[in-house]
C-alpha cells in the first residue's frame, strides 16, 4: 500500500476521513485463506490477489479488499 | 487434419483448405514443423489443463514449396492469467487499542491495529470476522504500508449447503498471522 492523503487521513482518524473506492489507491495483498469447511478447501490452494480501500461508515473505520482468484 | 504426437507438444494444422501440412520434431523439441504450399499454420500447443492457438505464416516462395518454421516462431504464446472476482473482505479496526512500536531496529515503524469486526462475503462463502485479530502494518519513511493482517472468521453458511455455523476460516496477509491478544499484550505465532 502507498499511502496517500485520504488513507492517511484514515490511519491518523483524521474527523474528516471519508471512504474510498477501488482503484483510489496503490494497494494490493496476496491474502491467504486457511479453514475447518472441508467444502472449501480449496481456497487454501488457490492464488489470490486482494485490492484495498477504506470504509468509513457508522460502525467506524475498516480496511475493505475485493478478493479475486488467479485463473488460466 | 490435426496431427497429435503427444499432450504436450506443438500440434499443427493445414489453413482452411486443409491441403496438406507435414510437421517433424526436430533436436527433441517438439515445436519445428515443415509446411508445404500453405500460407499458414495452425499451431496448437496442449497442456493439461488449456490449449493455445497461434496462427503461423510461412514465408511464402513461388519457388520454394517447402519451409520449415522455425523454433522461435513456434514459441508458446502468451498464456497470462487472469483475476476472477471471489469475495469481498471488510475488516473495522480499533483506534483504541492501536499501538505504535515507533522505529523497528532503526527501520519502519510498527502498528498493531486491533481488527475488532467484519465480514468475508462472496462466492459461497458468508463469515463474520471475530474480534482477536488484527493488522500489524511496518510504515517505510517513504509512506509505502505492508499491511500483515491476521483474522479468524466464522462461517455462518455457505450458499452450497446451506449448513449452520460450525467451521472457521482465517484471513492473513502474511504468513507470520500475528494475533493480537488484546490492547496491551500480544503474541505471534
Amino acid at each position: 500500500m502507498k499511502v496517500d492523503e485520504a488513507l492517511s487521513k484514515v490511519l491518523t482518524g483524521a474527523d474528516d476521513a471519508k471512504t474510498t473506492s477501488f482503484g483510489d489507491h496503490y494497494w494490493y495483498s496476496t491474502p491467504m485463506f486457511e479453514t475447518s469447511d472441508p467444502a472449501l478447501k480449496w481456497i487454501e490452494d488457490a492464488a489470490w490477489v486482494g485490492q484495498g480501500r477504506v470504509v468509513v461508515d457508522e460502525s467506524g473505520a475498516a480496511v475493505e479488499y475485493e478478493i479475486y482468484q488467479v485463473v488460466n | 487434419v490435426i496431427h497429435r504426437h503427444d499432450t504436450n507438444s506443438w500440434l499443427t494444422e493445414s489453413d482452411p483448405n486443409n491441403v496438406r501440412v507435414s510437421r517433424r520434431e526436430a533436436g527433441g523439441h517438439g515445436r519445428n514443423a515443415v509446411c508445404r504450399n500453405l500460407d499458414y499454420i495452425k499451431a496448437y500447443h496442449v497442456g493439461p489443463n488449456s490449449q493455445a492457438t497461434s496462427n503461423i505464416h510461412c514465408p511464402s516462395s513461388s519457388s520454394q514449396k517447402t519451409h520449415i518454421i522455425s523454433h522461435h516462431l513456434l514459441k508458446t504464446p502468451t498464456m497470462a492469467p487472469h483475476l476472477e472476482k471471489r469475495f469481498t473482505m471488510r475488516g473495522y479496526t480499533s483506534k483504541d487499542g492501536t499501538c505504535d512500536l515507533k522505529a523497528m531496529r532503526g527501520g519502519p515503524s510498527r502498528l498493531i491495529v486491533p481488527v475488532t469486526g467484519g465480514f468475508i462475503k462472496g462466492h459461497g462463502v458468508d463469515a463474520e470476522v471475530l474480534r482477536g485479530g488484527g493488522d500489524w502494518p511496518l510504515v517505510r519513511p517513504a509512506m509505502t504500508v505492508t499491511a500483515s493482517i491476521s483474522s479468524v472468521l466464522t462461517l455462518s453458511h455457505h450458499s452450497s449447503t446451506h449448513q449452520p455455523a460450525s467451521h472457521i476460516l482465517t484471513f492473513g496477509l502474511t504468513r507470520a498471522h500475528p494475533t493480537a491478544t488484546s490492547s496491551s499484550s500480544t503474541t505471534t505465532e
